[in-house]
């Protein structure tokens, strides 16, 4: 996608925060949604997403090696997921990075702010059935 | 049995079985009524409910456990000697109608007011709907077209619902419903819809 096009769908998603969070305040709830508040969101969001490519990567996987399809797509598909996959990985730091800076922000005991980031992350798991057959 | 309760009688048979009277007994009646036009004062009720009497037999003929009460009150009334009596409280009844006229009642009537009849014109649960779809506009983000006209709305709306009967505190809890129910909105749209189309545009585009 070009930068262009990013940055105009970028501005879109912005719009759409501005107004919700507008109607929100309109609502009562002035300064619920802080900008951490919804980096947290963005956060929660990436972890889900980067959970599916990895599930994706593991089906993929296991096509390759268990039945008889093309391999030479497979492969390709599997190379493009893991350059996705990389780069969930590096959102999630960033906005990890970000959250990180606005809390030691507000609070000044870096201790407190490794165990509320601890207890923000959660690790990535996959598990396998494998059946005795 | 007094002579009116007998008068009484003769009337309900006369409604009972009119179609079955012979002809020649609707012609002495006509008589006896031109009769009783002649000379019908209260005091004489008495003496015209023992004529209607005599026809009583051919009217009941046709039930013969009316006819046999019929046979036992003539039987009565002929060993007694005629009673006047002015029109009581039983004639009165007869002229009664089914129009309110106690003041109780007409109170009663009263007590519902407006609001009761504009109820049966409105559709409730259509009018609820649009109260909740108005209170939900006016705190919406577009200044001019949506939030200022369902302001508008929704004051003219919330006036309506009062004189309808529907008191503040049921308005508030629909508008708390309302406020429950938008912010839960506004949370599901914010995570699910910005942040998640968000990640995916950093990771995928």
């Amino acid at each position: 996608m070009s930068n262009k096009k990013k940055r105009s769908q970028l501005k879109l998603l912005n719009e759409v925060r501005d107004q919700l969070v507008l109607q929100a305040e309109r609502w009562g709830l002035k300064g619920h949604y802080t900008p951490m508040c919804l980096d947290e969101m963005t956060l929660e969001q990436s972890h889900k997403i980067t959970s599916d490519l990895m599930s994706e990567k593991a089906n993929l996987e296991y096509e390759l090696y268990m039945m008889d399809s093309n391999k030479r797509d497979l492969l390709i598909k599997m190379e493009r997921l893991q350059k996705y996959i990389k780069k969930a990985f590096r959102v999630i730091e960033k906005y990890d990075k970000n959250i990180k800076k606005q809390l030691n922000k507000v609070i000044e005991n870096q201790d407190k702010v490794e165990t509320i980031l601890r207890g923000m992350r959660k690790e990535n798991t996959i598990s396998f059935l494998i059946s005795s057959n | 049995m007094s002579i009116t309760n007998h008068v009484d009688t003769n009337h309900s048979n006369d409604k009972l079985f009119s179609p079955l009277k012979n002809k020649s007994a609707e012609k002495p009646q006509s008589e006896q009524k031109s009769q009783i036009q002649q000379s019908s004062t209260g005091l004489e009720w008495s003496a015209q409910a023992a004529a209607a009497q005599q026809f009583a037999p051919q009217v009941a003929s046709a039930d013969p456990k009316i006819a046999q009460n019929k046979i036992n009150t003539q039987s009565k009334s002929s060993s007694k000697q005629y009673e006047i009596k002015a029109p009581g409280a039983e004639d009165i009844a007869i002229l009664s109608t089914s129009v309110a006229i106690k003041e109780e009642s007409v109170v009663a009537v009263m007590q519902k007011g407006i609001s009761s009849f504009l109820r049966g014109g409105f559709n409730m649960a259509a009018l609820e709907e649009s109260y909740r779809e108005t209170f939900k506009k006016s705190k919406s983000h577009n200044l001019l077209l949506e939030r200022f006209m369902s302001n508008v709305k929704f004051s003219a709306m919330k006036g309506l619902c009062s004189l309808l009967g529907i008191s503040a505190e049921e308005q508030d809890k629909i508008q708390k419903e309302v406020r429950e129910k938008a912010l839960s909105e506004i949370d599901s749209r914010l995570k699910n819809e910005w942040a998640y189309s968000r990640a995916m545009l950093e990771i995928v585009g």
